[in-house]
């Protein structure tokens, strides 16, 4: 086993809820509820969920691009709540994050040599020609030619603005880095080339990902271990294989009874979630899930499961229902 | 539940990776030299999407007639000879005197002259500066949406609007007086505020986007990220309100002449209009159709070349096109 490089322990991320007069807060939305992982070196955790479910949200209070509500956030051993801006600045050489939208991701009055260069530039490493190496040096590891150097982002197709979206990322090399739904806005055909990317990335550079998605596909093909998230919590947790063999929560399952088959004969496993996530202003009593589960009990209504390992299971696949407690 | 095919062919991988770019076709292609494409900015883009337009290159045609008089007056070689005293008063259309003579004998065509240098000063004085004062504040304000720096500039041009605005120059006028900025400085405190609003409007939308996140996990600073990121992609909406400021501030400053409030040492199309209020009904209308003639024709021109400029620098339309 690696060394631990983040570690996630309740995390919670709370947004306030405005209204009334005058505007005061009268609530609060729970992004993310009490989250806790952790990510060794060179691994990847792949978190699902569909969307709002704060899978987002999480990924940016972990880089301390959302104010954390509580919890703690350890990332290269560095406390990340309790850091003043110079040290969070010096953090960032350590974690960086890749978007979703490679669309919004690249600022449209720079050129390519401009977006790569400016994380050399912010932090100062090297000269004028180091950075200019650098940049070719950065095209070259995402797959780029040098000669798109000078180019505009609207000159590029979706996958090969998230490559530049990558190769910015990557200037600092980072030992960490939270991709948001990177590939999300592709075409699937481009997705693989993407996905290749990144998870040669971490071969080579040995970079530790949060990769998040909503397809659990996707996240199949490059995560060693997945979190599945729902309503603000991971409500179940082990390594890839074993999960995509034996999911035990039933949103677990239904997700993954959601994912398109090769073999159009093999019909689905036939369970569908009814509904949609429920409100954060009047979130459900006991088990979130349970006026969407299919195998709810009454007892899921009054109490909420604890996150942990059933018996019989490994220690390593955690998961959050009553059925198995 | 079975597993799902890796997705890890690599076959297009590679394929992408030599293309490289599948951008606008480059013209290069049929010249001997493809190896350096000409890569196109969003400001190269626009221009060139502008010199399709022909009202927007008819309007700038005629805006810059007006702009080179202007600087004919400045530079000393055209309507210097405004104030002196030429001939006898109210003579007609003369080879000396093209638009004949005002009551005082001075020559009105010097004076329409001078006017549009007059216009085009209050013109660029106050388009300049209120929208570099209303882009810069509005981009603070909403890059701070929410904090207590958008409430302070939100209470400012939330009171400075509540003015009436000739109430409000009366009250400048007076405060400064014998001050020949008078009308430049009211025109500017006023005017700032519509850019403001908008740009503000705009940088809470732009803050959002993830090039400002990027740049926000890469540890730049706020106020680097306003500067880089925030305030050049609000030009396109700066240069429009920059042309509308322009062409009120003109109006206004014709308005204030003719009010007494304005321009007081030197001629403008105010002062000419307000001249020829008793002129008019006694039939003599040199005064009036010079003034108000060319202060038409450089305001529809001015707004034309807005709207033309407004469609060629629209983002989407560009990145669309």
């Amino acid at each position: 086993m690696n060394e631990t490089l983040v570690q996630v322990r309740d995390l919670k991320t709370f947004y306030p809820i405005r209204g009334g007069f005058p505007r005061r807060v009268i609530g609060q939305l729970k992004a993310v509820n009490g989250v806790s992982f952790e990510i060794p070196t060179h691994h990847t955790f792949g978190l699902v969920g569909e969307s709002g479910c704060g899978k987002s949200t999480l990924g940016r209070s972990l880089l301390r691009m959302q104010p954390i509500t509580s919890g703690e956030v350890s990332i290269a051993g560095r406390d990340i709540r309790r850091l003043a801006a110079r040290e969070l600045k010096r953090a960032r050489h350590d974690m960086q994050i890749i978007f979703q939208d490679p669309y919004g991701s690249l600022d449209p009055r720079f050129t390519v040599r401009q977006i790569i260069r400016e994380p050399l530039d912010t932090h100062r490493i090297g000269d004028k020609h180091f950075r200019n190496d650098e940049v070719f040096r950065l095209l070259e590891v995402v797959g780029l030619r040098k000669g798109v150097a000078d180019r505009y982002p609207h000159e590029f197709s979706g996958g090969q603005r998230q490559r530049v979206g990558i190769a910015r990322a990557l200037a600092l090399k980072p030992r960490f880095i939270v991709a948001d739904e990177p590939v999300s806005a592709l075409d699937v055909s481009v997705q693989s080339q993407v996905l290749n990317l990144i998870s040669d990335l971490q071969k080579s550079y040995g970079i530790s990902f949060l990769f998040i998605s909503h397809d659990l596909a996707v996240v199949q093909h490059i995560s060693h271990e997945v979190g599945v998230m729902y309503f603000g919590k991971i409500v179940e947790q082990a390594p890839a294989e074993e999960l995509y063999a034996r999911p035990l929560h039933p949103y677990t399952r239904s997700l993954l009874s959601a994912v398109p088959k090769p073999d159009p004969g093999a019909g689905s496993a036939g369970i569908i979630v009814k509904g949609d996530v429920p409100s954060h202003l009047n979130p459900p009593k006991g088990c979130p899930f349970h006026p969407r589960c299919p195998v709810a009990k009454p007892e899921c209504a009054v109490r909420e499961p604890v996150f942990q390992a059933p018996s019989g299971e490994s220690p390593t696949h955690k998961v959050s229902c009553l059925l198995y407690e | 539940m079975e597993p799902e095919p890796q997705p890890s062919e690599r076959r297009e991988e590679s394929s992408l990776a030599e293309g490289g770019v599948t951008g606008p076709v480059p013209v290069d292609i049929l010249t001997a030299d493809a190896s350096h494409y000409r890569s196109e900015s969003l400001w190269t883009k626009s221009i060139r999407k502008f010199a399709r337009d022909p009202m927007g290159i008819a309007a700038l045609v005629i805006v810059s007639v007006f702009f080179a008089i202007a600087c004919g007056v400045w530079a000393g070689w055209i309507g210097q000879n405004w104030s002196s005293l030429q001939a006898d008063g109210y003579t007609g259309m003369s080879r000396e005197h093209w638009f004949g003579t005002n009551i005082n004998g001075q020559d009105i065509y010097a004076r329409t002259i001078q006017g549009t240098k007059t216009a085009f000063e209050v013109g660029l004085i106050v388009a300049v500066l209120s929208t570099v004062i209303g882009g810069i504040l509005g981009a603070v304000a909403g890059y701070f949406d929410r904090t207590i720096v958008d409430e302070v500039i939100m209470w400012l041009y939330g009171c400075l609007d509540a003015i009436p605005f000739y109430l409000f120059v009366a009250a400048v006028a007076f405060a400064l007086r014998d001050q020949p900025y008078a009308m430049h400085v009211a025109m500017i405190a006023t005017f700032w505020s519509s850019t403001c609003r908008i740009v503000r409007g705009e940088v809470i939308k732009i803050k959002s986007l993830e090039y400002v996140q990027a740049a926000k996990a890469l540890g730049v600073g706020s106020m680097t990220i306003i500067f880089r990121h925030v305030i050049p992609n609000t030009f396109h909406i700066l240069l429009v309100q920059g042309t509308i400021a322009f062409v009120s501030a003109i109006k206004s400053e014709v308005i204030l002449t003719y009010l007494g409030l304005g321009v007081k040492h030197g001629v403008s199309w105010g002062t000419m209009l307000s001249e020829s209020t008793f002129e008019v009904s006694a039939g003599i209308f040199n005064n009036f159709i010079a003034a108000s003639s060319f202060l038409f024709l450089l305001v529809i021109a001015f707004n034309l070349f807005a709207d033309a400029l407004q469609d060629a620098l629209d983002p989407k339309k560009v990145t669309a096109s």
